[in-house]
């Protein structure tokens, strides 16, 4: 595989990059053999082993690609909007101008700062209302939507991809900073464009600002002219002072044309009021909002990475990443035919025809012993718990009693071992007929495999009192 | 790095070593389990990994079948210490031939491990082998601690094998029952190995976090997978033109395809559930375990048991009569339009739009009959998949806990699931299906978030 031009690979876009694949995966999963293997030889965390697999998944997709094309594509999305903004802000105002050359300063304050001071309240009132739940501005949604709708060299997760983003960015309840820092950019670009737009037009133009006004009076005017023109004025913007406001009002109305005029020097200081005002009630703001969107989505976007690992798609990821673990070893391997060898006593004498043992092995305390309607007149009846002591003492009872039969009582629950099978052979020398009787419920079934298994064919099995009479009976005939 | 903790795993044939490690290890395909004699014949290493790291390998022995005659055997070797005599016992012949199963046993522990734990088949009687094979262990000074297996089987004789273990000088125990393990007592498995091995305190401690952690990530998984399906079948919604509706037939089959999608939803839930606990549909283990049967989906429309739900979510004896709607048996758990529905439409308006409403009124006006599941069907399932849960939890075997739902055994805590699911209940959009990226949704996602800690909460058994 040839390495791509590996995009940046940040929290964000690696959180997203594995939304979108899942996403993705959610309609089927992606052949990802190959990625896992790589992941878990690359990787050593098991989290970030599920990082790797999903971006490398991703990148099979073109994803991080993607999104490195709308970071360059984001740019130019926002420098379309501004320019629709500020062509918006500045028609308006144009559709306020007065006859000719005379502009209504106040309407045009109105007009250039009236939408935004508008969106502003709203993102202010949305973010105290929802904090971080909320979407952000719809200025800064549609950005996001067009970057990633626009059909430039799209590629075909491109959709899929825009959710994962606002779903990551939701969930870490910053999309509202992505797309507020958007819309801030937006605006902040849009007032740049309008005060050069302004500042050309009043470089090279002798526009006549006026006002006018059917109900108000010119005190009023005055006040709002020295309000809005106190903090531009702080930054040395000149503002007109009450004279000025009073030449230029109503201008229109009046009979003669001299006096709407003023003079020079006051209508310097409105082209320079309205300048100021866009700058320090537009510009500023928004550029100060933007540096803090900008700020608190770097800090949330650094916060991101640690995979939610309670999630069953990752456990999922995580047994088949467990999988890849090399198998269970066998350290030390079966050996076959390492059978015990126990030496075989030669064949006691026979012994009274007829005669019968009856032992009990590794019988539980609470098995009725002897067991009722069985052996009643054996020659031996033993019940031992399987100690070497005991072992020895019934063989050489056995040894002495010579029974023709013998019957071998174990736990049919107990499970078949070797320490029994070592028993058995040792008795095998002491009786010409030897039966074993898995007393109890179950596992007789087992029983009767052991015996083959261990090759004790010479022995009969009973698996009841009736069958264990039927047997002792046998011997008479 | 740490070097791995190395634990043999020791015990007379049967008593359970190898399904210890499987639970351990949570490795279902791990050796082979049977109850035929002597399955396991060679050992075999295991590793319990955390992380990608060898935390803790384990070797799988065979049983130490013929204890008796090889405890005899090493009383008659000449040497001074006891685990001299096991390494003479190693070095010599009969280690190839008599006793070679032994040999392997022995040999795993004294070169390869740590410590050991010996698993005990409690329900066994303490017999002469049993306090040879302790005894035979002891002798090749290594920790070695008890795991006493079937504790809660009838019958078990545990006091009789205390009694044993303190004779043979093992003070340390743990009763473990390793197909159905007490909640947690694999975390107290590793810290009381902590008290035999001082040295390896702290790697056992960073085992036993590690471990709470894992546990409570896939109880948490778990709680989504079943959060998800409730916010499917809720957010579920059919459409049925009036003339349909009113012909029985076709209203028959509209309503039994509607309940087999919602099985086919819990059908889904349950394989899910499986695999976050690394379980297979087909294991042995779980085979008679009744909430896999399949049989209690179709409880999920049982009226009797409907009944008994809507009583525990105070709607009384008005299921399936909606606000005018036709109740009859065919209907159970389903609804039909009905106000709660669209009080949810009207509340998820809010924050999914107000196409959901708008499509509503339409189809009111023209006449369509839209299905949705009822609550108490809702709180059915969520009390399924929780039981479900639990018991793939605890692995346990059905007998231990037979699950029937009855009304006494619907946890009443589970209303509060069934009442934070109603904005799914405005929002058909959010159900999963072919080609349908519902669970994609932000609010989707938020819902199912809330909705998993609302069951986790019901989780504990004890909490209800």
């Amino acid at each position: 595989m040839t390495a791509q031009p590996a995009p940046d690979r940040t929290p964000l876009t690696t959180a997203v990059v594995l939304d979108a694949v899942r996403r993705i995966e959610s309609d089927g999963p992606l052949d990802d053999q190959a990625a896992l293997q790589q992941a878990f030889r690359t990787r050593s965390t098991r989290a970030e082993q599920i990082a790797e697999r999903g971006w490398l998944l991703g990148q099979r997709l073109g994803l991080p690609a993607e999104l490195a094309r709308w970071r360059g594509l984001g740019g130019g999305v926002a420098a379309l909007l501004a320019v629709a903004m500020a062509l918006a802000g500045l028609g308006m105002a144009r559709a306020v101008l007065g006859e000719g050359r005379s502009i209504n300063a106040i309407a045009a304050f109105v007009s250039l700062l009236g939408l935004h001071a508008a969106m502003l309240a709203v993102w202010l009132l949305a973010l105290l209302l929802f904090q971080g739940r909320w979407a952000g501005p719809w200025l800064g949604r549609l950005a996001l939507w067009l970057t990633a709708r626009l059909p430039l060299e799209r590629g075909p997760h491109a959709p899929t991809l825009l959710q994962s983003l606002t779903a990551v960015l939701q969930r870490q309840r910053l999309l509202g900073w992505l797309t507020g820092a958007l819309s801030h950019g937006i605006w902040s670009l849009a007032f740049v464009i309008m005060l050069a737009a302004l500042a050309f037009g009043f470089a090279f133009h002798a526009y006549r600002l006026t006002w006018e006004s059917t109900i108000l009076s010119a005190a009023f005017f005055q006040r709002f002219v020295q309000v809005t023109g106190a903090l531009p004025g702080l930054l040395g913007f000149p503002v007109p002072d009450a004279a000025a406001v009073q030449s230029v009002g109503n201008a229109v109305a009046a009979d003669t044309g001299v006096r709407a005029w003023g003079d020079a020097t006051s209508q310097r200081q409105w082209a320079w009021w309205l300048m100021g005002c866009v700058a320090v009630y537009g510009l500023l703001p928004r550029l100060l909002l933007l540096a803090l969107s900008v700020q608190r989505f770097k800090a949330g976007a650094r916060r991101l990475g640690a995979l939610e690992m309670a999630d069953p798609y990752v456990q999922r990821l995580l047994q088949r990443l467990d999988a890849l673990e090399p198998p269970p070893q066998v350290i030390d391997p079966e050996r076959p035919a390492g059978g015990a060898d126990v030496p075989r006593a030669p064949h006691a004498a026979p012994g009274a025809p007829g005669s019968l043992a009856l032992i009990g092995f590794e019988l539980p305390p609470e098995a009725a012993w002897p067991p009722p309607g069985v052996a009643a007149d054996a020659v031996l009846l033993e019940r031992i718990a399987g100690s070497a002591r005991e072992r020895q003492a019934v063989m050489a009872r056995l040894a002495e009693a010579r029974p023709a039969a013998l019957l071998l009582a174990v736990h049919a629950a107990s499970s078949p071992d070797r320490g029994t099978a070592r028993f058995v052979r040792e008795l095998q020398p002491h009786a010409s007929r030897l039966a074993l009787w898995p007393m109890g419920e179950g596992g007789a079934a087992r029983w009767r495999q052991w015996l083959e298994s261990e090759g004790f064919t010479a022995l009969a099995l009973v698996e009841s009192t009736q069958d264990a009479a039927n047997w002792i009976a046998s011997a008479h005939d | 790095m740490t070097e791995p903790l190395r634990i043999a795993i020791v015990g007379h044939t049967n008593a359970g070593k190898t399904s210890l490690l499987r639970t351990l290890t949570r490795k279902v395909d791990f050796g082979e389990v049977s109850d035929r004699p002597g399955t396991t014949r060679h050992a075999e290493t295991i590793d319990l990994r955390i992380d990608g790291a060898v935390a803790v390998r384990f070797i799988d022995t065979p049983g130490l079948e013929d204890s008796v005659a090889l405890l005899d055997y090493l009383n008659t070797l000449a040497a001074d210490t006891r685990p001299e005599r096991v390494r003479a016992f190693l070095r010599g012949p009969e280690a190839s031939r008599s006793f070679e199963q032994e040999a392997k046993v022995l040999r795993a522990l004294t070169e390869s491990a740590d410590a050991a734990m010996i698993v005990i088949d409690t329900r066994e009687p303490v017999l002469p082998k049993y306090r040879a094979e302790l005894e035979i262990l002891s002798w090749c000074a290594k920790p070695i601690m008890p795991v006493l297996n079937f504790v809660r089987s009838v019958g078990t004789r545990l006091p009789e094998w205390h009694q044993a273990l303190l004779e043979s000088g093992l003070h340390a125990r743990v009763e473990f029952d390793v197909v159905a393990p007490f909640n947690g007592s694999e975390r107290q498995l590793y810290g009381d190995l902590a008290t035999l091995l001082p040295a390896r305190r702290q790697q056992l401690a960073g085992i036993v976090d590690a471990l709470t952690l894992q546990a409570r990530e896939r109880r948490l998984a778990a709680c989504r997978v079943a959060a998800s399906t409730l916010i499917d079948v809720a957010a579920m919604r059919r459409a049925l033109p009036a003339e349909e509706f009113a012909d029985e037939l076709r209203q028959q089959a509209f309503v039994r395809a509607f309940q087999d999608d919602v099985r086919r939803h819990a059908r889904r839930a349950v394989d899910d559930l499986l695999a976050v606990f690394a379980f297979r549909p087909d294991d042995a283990e779980l085979a008679e375990m009744p909430q896999l049967g399949g049989r209690w989906e179709d409880d999920l429309f049982n009226p009797e048991l409907l009944k008994e739900a809507g009583k525990r979510l105070g709607l009384g004896a008005a299921i399936g009569a909606g606000l005018g709607m036709v109740a009859d048996v065919a209907m159970a758990g389903l609804s039909l339009g009905a106000a709660t529905t669209l009080g949810a439409t009207l509340g998820g308006a809010a924050s999914g739009g107000w196409r959901p409403l708008w499509r509503k009124l339409e189809n009111r006006l023209n006449g369509v009959q839209e299905l949705t599941v009822e609550d108490p069907v809702l709180l059915l399932l969520a009390d399924h998949l929780l039981d479900l849960a639990r018991a793939l939890e605890q692995r346990g075997h059905a007998a231990l806990h037979k699950l029937r739902v009855t009304d006494e055994q619907v946890d009443p805590g589970l209303d509060e699931v069934v009442r934070a699911l109603g904005p799914a209940r405005g929002h058909p959009d959010w159900e999963r299906g072919d080609r349908r990226r519902g669970a994609g949704d932000a609010d989707r996602q938020a819902l199912e978030s809330d909705v998993a800690r609302a069951l986790d909460r019901r989780f504990e058994p004890a909490a209800a």
